[in-house]
């Protein structure tokens, strides 16, 4: 189930809230729990039973560890924990990615191919994968003690909101809140407001903005079509003159941020309803002076996790050679590139990146801060932007002459030239981004989200939240375009 | 406190509010207009489920059921159509000054239709010209059978109305357009045909009403002379007699009824400076010598101002309409069948006239396959042949014959085409005349007689002659009539008339 579709804005969520508030304290976790499984079986029903066995697989082997006293063995259990997350993320994910690729190898070595049946991607694997390993190494750690409630953990995983595109919430960060939380009538109507904010960028901007881009790219997931469509996509991209092809990636650009921004908006929104504080997933990314900035900034919780739990156990900045340092860094941005998604393509996004990251620390951050604070958040932006167009385009070739195209200096009449919705989301998309670029943006960025509300404030919030929530119904229902990017990571 | 806990149980109840609608309808809601498919709402199984088809066509159901969705949709079509002049109609696309254009008329003007469905404008052309071939054929074949055949191009609004077209991408100026290749190749081929853009495009300044309404990308009234003009033509190719339509003076006057395209826009609000409508006295002009003729029309949504806008029943005997060679409406009732349904050899032989129509645009179509169903329909090989044995049979028959003859007598027609006509019939299932009682030689006299009273009193010229010869013989007009009547009937027994072999 996503939250931007009917079964969840006006069956779902009204009956889960209903059923959830008027239940005694104590069984609150009990009908969100059930609500989860719920919630997931609706979307994945193939996988939701090896979800919830996986989990308490976990979550007995990581009690186990606690007990053990034998270094050794607290160390194997801790290993077959993280094997059996991570081992299912690498079957679903990378089982078909390597096949290809080895069917590929043993093609050129003039070998039969193997035969295998195309895995299908349970959704928001990564996610649970990732929360599910932070809880074995925080409890390996000796950061937090594990969970004394099997329903606890379960819900520590499955929460709806979270579940299937993040925020990547550390066990540490959710613990406490798990076992004892507090739901203020306040917090709830900010939740609501907050989910409605997420609402707005997914259904308002992102997809009228993904639409378009669909137009010329074709559907985002490559791996589902077949060669006619993939080459009728081909021609699109050879034909297309350079204002077309910058229009649409600087379009792809704003979608995926409002999109994933969305989502993630929606999902502390509805955790903010229920009395969870999530961490904040996004700051502003599009205002970053350096890529390096622009990773403290996107997709955060991902960024912390990898820094966590890949860049320190790898050595992190406390190697002996500096060459070291980078070749970790970039290893970490390569592995994130591959967490988005098994195909070349991910790799590349991934590995730029992690070069334009070693680059900042070599010279690149001077040379930025020499230009000022505008022209790097420019250049920055423009370099994320070009990059982007390696995460969406799923064959490098494609991405490849895309990019040439780009750079083709061919001005014929642009493809969009009467779309003005295009050109006005674009606008509206863009004036979002860069807002806070002001301090007048920072300031109301922070009443809005962050601040408390008085009794005038929650007149006009609550007037404005309505009507956008029943906007977004609306544009769902009139338009037949919302699929969500992140749920296939 | 209070004031939060009661916001916040407005919230729920925002929530809960189409969910109540939609169990109870406590508010009535104005439908959505236009034809949309409906999804059933799904049966949960475990295999529906599991496959994921089950919460597909859930979302659909639920889409398409839940409370307040009509004012809903009508809020983001309103929405996109005022802010970017955007609509989601299926095919319907805005221009400038709230003028409304079907989409792939807007592309053909543009040149960029096309090459949508063909790979080279070349195809195209070969298409095309292998259609006129078919409609050359298809004609030749149904005049055997005493059918005439032509094409009827409806407007392009398009090409009417340029100045308020969307903006587009024009594809090279020499690119070829459906409706200008078709024009040229029919007439080259001598398919009788009428092209009515052009003559749109040379009244639309001078003429006292919109030639297309701004809402509508059909046409509206101005049909009126469209199919004035049609049936006009239609007469000309064989001088059939069909009924002349009369305009009165055009009136316009102002409603806030939304019709055409725009209502099926489905906006909270009308668009501005649409409600000029227009409206003339139509009168239908019948003598003696007038005689409605049966029309198959195959052909798109153009053909329904015709039922709109002008009496049909007074114009034509029996309609018979093939939509998109589709769905058949038959008769003014238009009791709906599939055309693939229908015995097709038996509309195609009870029609005086078969017109394929369309808009320009759509001619690239290639007629909806019609075409070439009507040719197999016709082929030699076995429609007619199977006609031909009907009619050798109906021959051999004295008695069937007889009833024939006599039918033919009393229509004022030839017995060849009554022979035909129930040979047809025949194959349609539903003969006529085989079963009915061969009237006696008084019977047969006494209605000729009736017949030739009625035309003559009905004829002020031969009334005047007669009552001047009454008036020379000294005997009353009726009897006068009387014995002229019996001079005609002795002539025509005599000549073997009323009744021959």
């Amino acid at each position: 189930m996503v939250f931007s579709s009917n079964v969840f804005l006006l069956y779902f969520m009204p009956v889960f809230f209903l059923v959830y508030f008027l239940m005694p304290k104590r069984t609150r976790n009990y009908v969100l729990l059930f609500a989860s499984v719920l919630f997931y079986a609706y979307g994945a029903p193939e996988f939701v039973i090896q979800l919830v066995l996986s989990t308490i697989a976990n979550f007995f082997i990581v009690r186990w560890m606690c007990k053990t006293e034998k270094p050794v063995r607290k160390k194997l259990l801790c290993a077959l924990s993280i094997i059996i997350s991570l081992g299912l993320l690498l079957y679903y994910k990378y089982g078909n990615f390597t096949m290809e690729n080895l069917n590929a190898l043993l093609g050129l070595a003039g070998k039969p191919g193997l035969t295998w049946t195309r895995i299908l991607l349970p959704i928001g694997i990564s996610f649970f994968s990732f929360q599910s390993v932070t809880y074995t190494l925080d409890v390996y750690r000796g950061i937090n003690k594990p969970l004394e409630k099997l329903s606890d953990f379960i819900l520590y995983i499955m929460m709806f909101p979270q579940l299937i595109a993040g925020p990547i919430i550390r066990y540490n960060e959710v613990a406490d809140q798990i076992r004892e939380r507090q739901s203020t009538i306040d917090d709830r109507l900010q939740g609501f407001y907050r989910f409605v904010i997420g609402l707005c960028k997914k259904i308002l901007i992102a997809d009228v903005i993904g639409a378009e881009v669909d137009a010329v790219l074709g559907p985002s997931n490559y791996a589902l079509l077949s060669v006619e469509q993939l080459n009728d996509i081909a021609s699109r991209i050879a034909t297309l003159d350079t204002g077309t092809a910058w229009i649409v990636a600087l379009a792809y650009t704003f979608q995926i941020y409002f999109d994933f921004a969305g989502y993630s908006d929606m999902a502390i929104g509805l955790g903010r309803i229920m009395g969870f504080r999530f961490p904040e997933n996004f700051d502003n990314p599009y205002n970053s002076a350096s890529i390096t900035e622009f990773w403290r900034r996107w997709h955060i919780t991902l960024g912390n996790f990898i820094k966590n739990y890949l860049y320190i156990p790898l050595g992190g900045n406390r190697v002996k050679h500096k060459s070291r340092m980078y070749l970790n860094l970039w290893l970490c941005f390569l592995i994130s590139g591959l967490w988005h998604g098994a195909s070349w393509n991910f790799i590349v996004w991934g590995a730029l990146h992690g070069l334009f990251i070693c680059a900042d620390k070599l010279f690149l951050t001077k040379l930025m801060q020499k230009l000022g604070r505008i022209p790097s958040v420019i250049l920055t932006f423009l370099t994320v932007c070009i990059i982007w167009v390696f995460f969406r385009v799923e064959r490098l070739d494609f991405a490849w002459m895309f990019i040439q195209r780009m750079f083709a200096f061919d001005f014929a009449p642009i493809y969009f030239s009467a779309n003005s919705q295009l050109y006005v989301t674009m606008i509206v998309a863009a004036f979002f981004s860069f807002f806070t670029l002001s301090k007048f943006g920072l300031k109301m960025q922070e009443k809005v989200y962050f601040s408390e509300f008085s009794n005038k404030k929650h007149i006009v919030a609550w007037c404005l939240a309505a009507f956008a929530f029943v906007f977004c119904i609306a544009a769902l229902n009139a338009t037949d375009f919302s699929p969500f990017i992140y749920f296939r990571f | 406190m209070t004031f939060d806990i009661i916001l916040f149980g407005l919230l729920m109840v925002l929530l809960f509010l189409p969910l109540l609608q939609r169990k109870t309808t406590f508010i009535p809601i104005k439908p959505l207009k236009g034809v949309f498919e409906t999804t059933e709402k799904p049966e949960l199984t475990f295999d529906n489920y599991k496959d994921g088809t089950y919460q597909g066509q859930i979302e659909k159901y639920i889409s398409e059921n839940f409370g307040f969705r009509e004012p809903v949709i009508r809020l983001y079509n309103q929405y996109v159509y005022s802010f970017f002049n955007k609509t989601y109609c299926h095919f319907i696309v805005p221009g400038k000054n709230g003028h409304l254009f079907y989409d792939q008329a807007v592309n053909d003007y543009y040149g960029t239709e096309i090459p949508k469905h063909f790979d080279s404008d070349e195809a195209f052309m070969a298409k095309a010209d292998q259609e006129v071939a078919l409609m050359k054929l298809l004609r030749d074949m149904l005049h055997w059978y005493g059918i005439e055949f032509m094409a009827f191009m409806a407007p392009d609004k398009p090409s009417v109305y340029p100045e308020y077209m969307p903006r587009r991408n024009p594809r090279q100026p020499d690119a070829v357009k459906c409706v200008e290749y078709y024009d040229t190749k029919m007439t080259e081929a001598g398919i009788p045909h009428i092209e009515m853009t052009k003559w749109y495009q040379q009244i639309k300044d001078t003429a006292s009403f919109d030639v297309f309404t701004k809402t509508d990308s059909h046409w509206r009234f101005s049909a009126v002379y469209g199919y004035d003009s049609l049936f006009r033509y239609m007469n000309s190719l064989n001088d059939f007699g069909i009924p002349k339509i009369h305009i009165g003076p055009v009136q316009s006057y102002t409603t806030d009824k939304l019709e055409g395209d725009e209502e099926t826009l489905n906006l909270l609000f009308p668009i501005k400076g649409t409600n000029t409508k227009y409206k003339a006295d139509i009168t239908i002009e019948t003598d003696s010598t007038t005689r409605k003729p049966r029309v198959l029309f195959v052909g798109d949504s153009f053909i329904w101002s015709l039922e709109e806008f002008l009496p049909w029943r007074d114009i034509m005997e029996n309609v018979e309409i093939w939509f998109y060679n589709s769905t058949a409406y038959v008769g003014f009732e238009k009791e709906t069948f599939k055309v693939s349904e229908i015995n097709k050899l038996c509309s195609l032989l009870n029609a005086d006239y078969v017109i394929y129509y369309s808009a320009g645009h759509q001619w690239w179509q290639t007629s909806y396959g019609f075409l070439e169903d009507a040719i197999q329909q016709l082929n030699v090989s076995d429609s007619l042949i199977q006609l031909t044995r009907q009619m050798n049979a109906i021959r051999n028959d004295e008695h069937w014959k007889k009833a024939i003859q006599i039918q033919a007598s009393m229509q004022g027609t030839s017995f060849d085409q009554m022979l035909r006509q129930e040979a047809t019939n025949v194959i349609c299932g539903n003969p006529l005349l085989k079963d009915i009682t061969p009237m006696d030689k008084e019977s047969i006299i006494r209605i000729e007689k009736e017949k030739i009273e009625n035309i003559w009193r009905s004829n002020s010229t031969i009334m005047n002659q007669i009552k001047e010869k009454a008036k020379a013989k000294g005997i009353s007009v009726d009897s006068m009539l009387k014995l002229d009547i019996q001079w005609v009937i002795n002539q025509k027994i005599e000549k073997g008339e009323l009744f021959n072999n």
